[in-house]
């Protein structure tokens, strides 16, 4: 199949799928499907990184975890109505998703270009450390920060409001991280096949080359970075709202890896392979987790054997065009 | 179009530069100068620290001292991508490409780098017909416009060469510095390339590293030798043929 068949079929079924759930009366597979448009979303956000700049991060945890505690926080303010900060400025929790979007972004961003100045100056094995280390030192700072609630994590107790929309309908709310999911995808399209992209991608593959014809490599990574870190903070932010609770597990490296084997699963640099991988990750967690409390070691194998056999994920295995 | 008149006609002028690795001088006090319009050789036996003098005017390898002037600036504390940005074009001795991408996308990405276009994130690369019809004339150049849809990892040896020198072209250069370019070129592909290089000199000027003799000698108009980091001889190609020290150093035993 073309790439360009395969794209918008993994976005028709993913939404295809909370339709047939709403009109069949299950809302179970709706909440399903919004945590795959979530965690691919994260995925997303890595795979601009991962796939396209070939900068492997073992801590996008941490840009998940701080959209998620960004968004949780200013979420629990506005629900207990207390300022968030009395100084230097007054500054008030909020409960409108867009306000929440947008903070929960601008943390993701700042995170990551505080992280990428430093871990961007290494490559190989230590970029990967210099990333997991950072994520566990958030992970540890929210354990051991007992404000909001330290190691218990924090519920939130509403959803956020985004004009008068139920937002706490199942379907309303797929519908709307739905959309924040297209609009990321479009994005990263968008800017993975514009000259920027063509400089990340050449960085990628030969980075002496790319600086040898002017590419400033270092700051076209930076730039991806900080985008990745914005995209994943966004998709942690919808995670917590979703969930309506916020804890350090967020943080933890498991999560990195598991928005890693999204990215790996799916098929790295695919536009949508990230969704595929979380929607392949959420299948097995819900089909082998009913039946075996082990069924990450299935998982495991399925991973040892995408790397193995088949480097391009399930993207590469349905498309076949290049 | 290259010469900086303020520099008196050198284009590239490198004053002092010194480079050691611990115990071993890479570079030991070097200076010469690169003129506009010519063609300057760098020869030396393996070792002698050629690579080393390239990669630090080219900004891949920082000098520990000495001064590096490119059309009239200071350009010894910029990095490799700066220094490109500027008009200095390198060729790598052993070919350096993006092998994912085309031939005609490896010329872009330096055309889109030298103009410093690496900023812009949204309009689509790919189908912009400006950048691709600067980047083909690159190919043009070298004669590789039949080739230009092809990958660069599945382009022929001489192929790539050729296309190392398209990039630099790309690049829209006020000074090439070409690292053996004949390296591995068949007899008819390495005529070829002569004559390509011969027709550069009237683009930029060339620093040009190479191993062929009869290259160097057919193309250079000032030869420059360089053993165990030193210069110890520079001068038109007659005066290096009969410097008795260049021989016994470098051209070896025989008679030039």
């Amino acid at each position: 199949m073309r790439e360009s068949i395969v794209h918008p079929a993994v976005a028709l079924v993913l939404l295809a799928v909370p339709l047939a759930g709403h009109v069949f009366g299950e809302p179970y597979l709706i909440t399903l499907a919004t945590r795959v448009a979530i965690l691919g979303m994260a995925g997303v956000g890595l795979n601009l990184v991962l796939g396209y700049g070939g900068l492997v991060s073992l801590g996008h945890a941490a840009y998940f975890g701080v959209g998620g505690y960004v968004a949780g926080i200013l979420a629990w303010h506005a629900f207990h109505q207390q300022p968030v900060l009395l100084w230097p400025v007054v500054l008030d929790g909020t409960g409108s998703m867009v306000a929440l979007w947008l903070a929960a972004m601008a943390g993701g961003a700042l995170l990551a270009f505080l992280i990428g100045c430093l871990s961007l100056r290494t490559s190989g094995v230590y970029f990967i450390m210099i990333t997991l280390a950072f994520a566990q030192m958030l992970y540890y700072f929210t354990v051991s920060w007992p404000a909001y609630g330290g190691e218990d994590g924090l519920p939130i107790f509403v959803r956020s409001r985004l004009f008068d929309l139920p937002t706490m309908d199942p379907l309303t709310f797929f519908l709307i991280v739905y959309c924040a999911l297209v609009a990321v995808v479009a994005f990263t399209s968008a800017v993975v096949n514009s000259r920027f992209g063509l400089a990340l991608d050449a960085a990628r593959q030969n980075d002496a080359r790319a600086r040898s014809v002017g590419i400033g490599v270092f700051r076209i990574r930076l730039v991806a970075f900080v985008m990745s870190g914005a995209i994943t903070a966004l998709a942690g932010a919808l995670f917590v709202d979703l969930n309506r609770f916020v804890s350090p597990s967020m943080l933890s490296w498991h999560t990195s890896g598991e928005i890693m084997i999204f990215v790996i699963l799916g098929g790295v640099a695919r536009l949508w392979g990230p969704v595929a991988g979380a929607a392949l990750y959420v299948l097995l967690e819900q089909v082998l987790g009913g039946m075996t409390d082990h069924w990450q070691f299935w998982v495991g194998l399925l991973l040892v054997g995408v790397t193995l056999y088949a480097r391009g994920g399930i993207m590469g295995v349905l498309i076949r065009d290049r | 179009m290259t010469a900086d008149p303020s520099a008196g006609g050198a284009v590239l002028e490198v004053a002092g530069l010194s480079k050691s690795f611990g115990a071993l001088k890479a570079n030991d006090a070097v200076t010469f100068d690169l003129k506009a319009g010519e063609i300057h050789a760098l020869i030396g036996p393996n070792g002698a620290g050629k690579s080393t003098l390239l990669g630090q005017i080219a900004g891949e390898i920082r000098q520990d001292s000495g001064a590096i002037r490119f059309r009239g600036r200071d350009i010894g504390a910029l990095g490799a991508a700066e220094r490109a940005r500027l008009g200095l074009a390198r060729t790598f001795q052993v070919s350096s490409l993006i092998p994912q991408f085309t031939a005609l996308e490896n010329a872009m990405l330096a055309v889109q780098g030298r103009r410093g276009e690496s900023m812009r994130f949204f309009a689509p690369v790919r189908k912009d017909r400006e950048l691709a019809a600067a980047a083909r004339t690159c190919l043009g150049r070298v004669g590789l416009q039949h080739r230009a849809a092809v990958r660069a990892g599945e382009l022929s040896h001489g192929e790539r060469r050729l296309l190392e020198i398209a990039i630099a072209l790309a690049l829209d250069p006020a000074a090439f510095l070409l690292d053996e370019p004949m390296a591995g070129m068949d007899p008819e592909g390495s005529q070829a390339l002569v004559r390509l290089l011969d027709g550069l000199r009237r683009t930029a000027p060339l620093l040009l590293v190479e191993h062929d003799m009869d290259v160097v000698f057919a193309l250079a108009d000032r030869i420059s030798v360089l053993v165990y980091g030193r210069i110890v001889a520079s001068g038109p190609p007659d005066a290096i043929r009969a410097d008795s020290l260049v021989r016994q150093a470098y051209l070896g035993t025989g008679d030039p």
